[in-house]
């Protein structure tokens, strides 16, 4: 569902080819014996795009991406040259990743709403950093898959669970 | 009149990629950031369509829906949902709250071009561009209606001289008459025999001569089946009958983008003379209003410095006609223009009434109001 979720974004809103990789577990805290790895490692600034959906299924789906993917994953989402870009400051940007993630979780969220599992999306929230992780607890569910955009990584990062 | 669309999303990218799908169509794209603020710019600006999210802070858009819909000069806006929320239960509880359709998120561009063409008569930029009519100009009326008392009626009630009204009784007169004439109005009763208006509108879209022609229906006012149903069909606009004909003519000129400024706006020697006429319809004062600021602009920028609000003509007074003046007011003191105001003594009784109009000051003739100026 991930997968096609991507892929439906991608092919309908930026018209890029996406290429999948492949997934693997994320590890929760107490799998791990140290610091857990980046989940995108980079020199670069990584971006998150975020949204959460809550209901009888819980769970939050992360997307990954370096700020150069980013700029130009923007600019053909908004029809806009890097030096329109560049003059509506980073904003736009962040934006434009959290619209990102908001569709892409809605399609993921929509299958799984019809299967049975009633639950409602987040507003997106964004994180820009260099050289982090974000860590689950054990006992959920969470999966890696990654993807390549234009040679560029992209990873989304499904960690879900029944709710109450 | 251009054709206006509002927006609502709580993403300023999802706005964006509104307005560059509809760039290159004479529509205006207003844009509100959640269900607060789209309320708010629905009833100021009376759009034509309304593009609405469901996931937003402040006010989320089922909730704007449903203020939308117990808002009676809203209610009849066409909504658009477009959301990534499209799970079963929720597109079934947003459709019960009335909504035209349905586009989820991620969407083609294409898509929601025809999904909003199929609502509102979207024209490219190119085929407005020509010089806008005016009421001097001549426009041919369709009238599709099997009871010549009716059209006869339409006839005698459409004041507008260079206005021409044609009446046909079925289908297939219409389509010989389209044939041979495209008119720029058609008015189909929706009371024509064997469900004959719906097959006749699909007939006049898919004809190349007549897909942009836009089509009223003409429906008996208390039959809200049949006019939600016509709503629903793609009609341009609904007429009801017993027939309004400010609102008729009103209607007529903003669907062939007919320039009827003149029937408001007076350049009087070195002063705008702004003339309310007698009807109280909203859709006359949403026109008027619609003028207001280009006109305004305009006597600025040729010189003008004065202008004269002339109301004498009002029968009564109510809100619209108390808003429109305050926001006319406002006009003149950002522009730094004086103004006066023309009224007859029951209205000036009336606006006593008023907190906003109690302190106004009339005068009692245009020539009593450009001395005081």
């Amino acid at each position: 569902m991930i997968i096609e979720a991507v892929t439906k974004y991608f092919d309908m809103m930026i018209g890029m080819p996406v290429q999948y990789e492949g997934c693997k577990p994320g590890l929760g805290y107490d799998e791990l014996e140290g610091p857990p790895p980046p989940v995108l490692p980079s020199r670069k600034t990584v971006i998150v795009g975020m949204v959460g959906f809550v209901g009888t299924m819980n769970g939050i789906i992360n997307l990954y991406l370096e700020e150069d993917l980013a700029k130009k994953v923007t600019g053909s989402f908004l029809g806009m040259t890097p030096e329109e870009l560049a003059s509506e400051g980073p904003e736009v940007i962040h934006d434009s990743l959290g619209e990102m993630a908001n569709m892409v979780v809605g399609t993921f969220k929509n299958t799984v709403s019809d299967k049975g599992f009633q639950c409602r999306m987040t507003v997106p929230s964004i994180l820009r950093r260099t050289n982090f992780t974000i860590e689950t607890p054990s006992g959920v569910f969470r999966m890696l898959y990654m993807f390549k955009v234009m040679n560029d990584p992209f990873i989304a990062d499904l960690t879900m669970k029944p709710g109450d | 009149m251009q054709l206006k669309i509002l927006t609502v999303d709580d993403s300023r990218a999802v706005r964006i990629i509104v307005k560059k799908a509809f760039k290159t169509y004479n529509v205006e794209i207003l844009e509100a950031a959640n269900g607060v603020e789209g309320l708010a710019m629905a009833a100021k600006q009376l759009p034509d369509l309304i593009l609405l999210d469901v996931t937003m802070p402040v006010m989320d858009g089922v909730e704007m829906l449903t203020k939308l819909k117990a808002e009676p000069s809203l209610k009849a806006i066409p909504i658009i949902m477009l959301t990534a929320e499209a799970g079963r239960e929720m597109v079934l509880k947003i459709a019960k709250l009335g909504i035209r359709d349905y586009i989820v998120k991620p969407f083609k561009e294409d898509v929601l071009n025809e999904k909003v063409g199929r609502i509102i008569d979207l024209r490219p930029i190119s085929d407005t561009q020509a010089k806008r009519k005016t009421l001097s100009d001549p426009c041919e009326v369709l009238v599709v209606e099997d009871k010549p008392a009716i059209i006869q009626q339409i006839n005698s009630g459409i004041r507008v001289p260079t206005w021409k009204v044609h009446g046909v009784a079925s289908t297939g007169e219409t389509i010989d008459y389209c044939q041979k004439n495209v008119p720029d109005i058609i008015i189909i009763s929706l009371s024509l025999p064997d469900e004959a208006a719906d097959t006749l509108f699909r007939l006049l879209r898919s004809n190349m001569k007549t897909k942009y022609v836009p089509v009223f229906a003409l429906a008996v006012k208390t039959d809200l089946h049949a006019q939600q149903q016509a709503q629903q069909f793609g009609f341009t606009s609904i007429i009801t009958k017993p027939i309004d004909y400010d609102e008729l003519e009103s209607k007529i000129a903003k669907a062939v983008n007919l320039d009827t400024s003149e029937r408001y706006f007076v350049f009087d020697q070195n002063i705008l003379v702004v003339k309310i006429p007698d009807s109280t319809s909203a859709t006359v004062f949403n026109e008027i209003n619609a003028y207001l600021k280009p006109k305004i602009s305009e006597a600025v920028d040729q010189g003008y410095s004065k202008v004269i609000f002339d109301v004498h003509a009002a029968k009564n007074v109510n809100m619209s006609l108390i808003k429109l003046l305050v926001d006319a007011m406002q006009i003149c003191m950002e522009l730094t223009l004086s103004y006066a105001l023309v009224g007859n003594p029951q209205m000036v009784q009336e606006c006593k009434g008023f907190e906003e109009s109690k302190d106004w000051k009339f005068n009692d003739s245009i020539d009593a109001a450009k001395a005081q100026l």
